[in-house]
């Protein structure tokens, strides 16, 4: 099979134009550096089927952060028929030195001018014609948004794939010497082929800035903007979480108790009140989480991560981090380990580690659904929102106070320089796109850890035989017996500490966990909660969960990228022991205060 | 029940206060750049205390890059991102605090004022044309 590489700085729409010629679904982001695994994937051009694989975005082909060296050792060590660039076009001054590098390597790059609406509203006009001959290899006008120019890049892609032979770079470094004089070319070739105004205005964007990026009014609105987010999640996700459920229960009274009835009571007990209503609970929070994402790609893809970054760099310097992390901790709510994997474009080893060690602290999905399911319970619909909120503000503080302790011996020489992109509308292909890939993967990880756990709990609470079940004399209550001189201090009742063990594997198991353990549903299941803690102790409960390892994959992230085991287990034992020190604080201080 | 549920929110308020004081703190100002700039020779930073450099620079206004100092990874990461000997950059934002926003061509920059430190520049056209109409 043939193969195409797809190379490009970031911000450049790469992944969208991935996704158009492939129509596969990747993640976008407004964001340096966001795709970071190599993605691939297979289609049809003319009468063959064509590989595909998206590179990630680079400055540089011989510049040092971990990005630059997966491309540079992709391109080694992969025969690649044929070569696509895409660049902005409104920046081709800034982005032909990278193409040239490609060209010289002899891989003849089919050049795509992509952006190109976006260049023409600032006034910029390129000659393309006149601009393919002086390069010697097709330059082609498109807009990967709205679709102009793609026909044409599939006729040339087409074309040059049955002509053109693959290309094999041994050495890359000896080709990659003479930059100035890539520089100075690149250049002359601007001022040949391309006409922009003398000062390109970006009213839009200047006129936003002025408002978001406000030296006093700046963070209060980012905060605000976030706090809004969190907002929409709560009160938009409620009713389709009730919708959910009810549909759920609407098909157990239906279908599914008349059919298991007939069954051993023993087996029914494990099938719909352990299996079914474990994972039935879960699944209700798909609505919320899918919300989550489709917000978060909409506050991505318009370009204001970038500005989270400005804005919080302040702070972060001083934390020994920089604005770059302060986004991977945002993009860890999320999901953790994309955020881990988002650190790869840190060049200094020691500020990614710092990042790597403080991005488990931020609230991701999984705990979320935890939170949304507990303050449901156990608060009333004005307390949720505020104490959700606290948990984020607790997070926060979490990561802060590990950057802060270990930022002294993790010191970092990075310089902290970044694309600031103009702001774009979102697309709502991309937008749905993304909330399917997130939603796809946390279905993925449902259907083993969450079964898994979901049958172990239910396991562990119903026998030995003859036990009540969820009470004394289980398994469960054993473990939460043996557990007890731990967990006690920080108000966390034996049986739910069955529930954290299991949680260590992943917090998406929690809630199925509850409900697998007491075979309660619904508003019967909220009642069983608050008999089984009050508000304090659920606040130290969530402190414990948002505070001690968020899951195995994310462990296992934290070990494959930074290859030190003593790491991974500083990091571990780190955050166990502040999760306990937090809840014991919190709780103990609590009750001396009398509540 | 209502009772310790308002008391409850007390609590609350007590945990966003202790959230404020350990943030607090951290909006001091103080050096960044000293642990910043660890790999920086002494000549390198004698040259960049001495040197016009980008830091200098107000909001609005703009320069020639001459030079960057730096060691050679560092320079080779900013000149990729548009710093470029010759190149004209503006400043269009900067903060006491925060990082400087910089236009350099067709790409705007966000970077620390002690990494445009690092970078040397001239006046601007304009003012050398002035120099060189008055000779």
């Amino acid at each position: 099979m043939k193969r195409i590489a797809i190379v490009g700085m970031p911000n450049t729409g790469k992944s969208t134009f991935f996704n158009r010629l492939t129509g596969s679904s990747s993640r976008v982001g407004n964001w340096p550096g966001v795709t970071v695994e190599l993605l691939s994937a297979h289609t049809i051009l003319g009468s063959e089927a064509v590989e595909v694989v998206d590179l990630p975005g680079i400055y540089d082909l011989h510049g040092f952060s971990d990005d630059e060296q997966v491309v540079r050792s992709f391109l080694e060590n992969n025969a690649v028929d044929q070569v696509v660039m895409i660049l902005n076009a409104a920046q081709l001054d800034h982005q032909l030195p990278l193409a040239l590098q490609i060209h010289k390597l002899g891989m003849k790059p089919v050049l795509l001018a992509n952006m190109i609406d976006e260049a023409e509203q600032l006034g910029i006009r390129i000659n393309a014609q006149s601009l393919s001959k002086s390069l010697d290899c097709p330059v082609i006008l498109m807009s990967a948004r709205n679709g102009t120019g793609l026909k044409e890049v599939r006729e040339t892609l087409i074309d040059r794939l049955q002509s053109v032979h693959p290309v094999k770079p041994q050495e890359l470094k000896a080709y990659l010497h003479a930059d100035d004089e890539l520089v100075a070319h690149a250049e002359s070739l601007v001022s040949e082929h391309v006409s922009s105004p003398s000062r390109l205005v970006r009213r839009m964007t200047e006129r936003i800035d002025r408002v978001l990026l406000h030296p006093l009014l700046g963070l209060p609105l980012f905060f605000l903007a976030m706090f809004l987010v969190f907002q929409a999640v709560y009160t938009l996700g409620a009713p389709l979480q009730d919708a959910v459920a009810y549909l759920l229960e609407l098909f157990r009274g239906w279908a599914l108790d008349p059919l298991a009835s007939v069954l051993p009571a023993t087996l029914y007990g494990f099938l719909v009140d352990g299996l079914y209503d474990g994972i039935g609970t879960v699944a209700s929070f798909v609505p919320v989480i899918i919300l989550f994402f489709f917000l978060m790609a909409v506050v991505e893809d318009s370009g204001y991560l970038a500005r989270a970054a400005y804005l919080t760099d302040a702070l972060m310097a001083r934390l020994g981090l920089d604005g770059r992390g302060f986004v991977m901790l945002l993009m860890g709510f999320g999901c953790n380990v994309p955020a881990l994997m988002g650190t790869r474009v840190m060049r200094s080893r020691s500020l990614r580690l710092l990042s790597m060690l403080v991005i488990p602290f931020s609230l991701c999905s999984a705990r979320l659904q935890v939170f949304i399911f507990i303050t449901t319970a156990l608060f009333t619909p004005q307390q949720a929102p505020v104490i959700l909120f606290f948990m984020y503000m607790a997070s926060f503080a979490a990561a802060f106070l590990t950057a802060l302790l270990f930022g002294k011996r993790l010191k970092s020489d990075e310089p902290f320089v970044l694309e600031l992109p103009p702001y774009r509308m979102p697309v709502l292909f991309q937008v749905l796109m993304r909330g399917w890939h997130e939603i796809s993967h946390f279905l993925k990880r449902a259907s083993t850890f969450i079964i898994t756990g979901v049958v172990l709990v239910w396991w562990l609470t119903h026998y030995p035989e003859g036990s009540t079940p969820g009470g004394a004399g289980t398994y469960a209550s054993m473990v939460g017996d043996w557990l007890k001189p731990v967990l006690d201090p920080i108000g966390i009742s034996s049986m739910m500490s069955v529930v954290l063990l299991i949680g260590f594997v992943a917090k998406e198991i929690v809630i199925g966990a509850i409900v697998a353990m007491t075979g309660l549903q619904g508003a019967a299941l909220n009642g069983y909660l608050s008999t089984q803690m009050d508000g304090i102790q659920a606040i130290s409960f969530m402190l414990f969960i948002l505070l001690y390892t968020p899951c195995l994959s994310t462990l296992a992230t934290q070990l494959s990228e930074s290859r030190s085991w003593k790491f991974t287990t500083v990091s571990l034992a780190w955050s166990l022991s502040l999760a306990w020190v937090v809840s014991f604080g919190f709780y103990q201080g609590a009750l001396l205060l009398g509540y | 029940m209502k009772y310790k549920q308002l008391s409850f929110r007390f609590v609350i308020l007590i945990c966003f206060i202790l959230a404020f004081v350990l943030t607090g703190p951290l909006l001091r100002e103080d050096n960044v750049s000293s642990f910043q700039l660890v790999r920086d020779s002494k000549h390198m930073k004698k040259v960049q205390k001495t040197m016009t450099n980008l830091s200098r620079l107000g909001t609005g206004e703009t320069a020639h890059i001459t030079g960057i100092h730096a060691p050679d990874d560092i320079r080779q990461r900013l000149q990729a991102m548009g710093l470029r000997t010759g190149r004209e950059a503006q400043v269009i934002r900067c903060t006491r605090l925060g990082p400087m926003q910089i236009r350099v061509g067709s790409v705007d920059l966000i970077m620390r004022r002690c990494d445009a430190a690092r970078v040397e520049i001239a006046a601007c056209s304009a003012a050398r044309i002035d120099v060189v109409a008055k000779k």
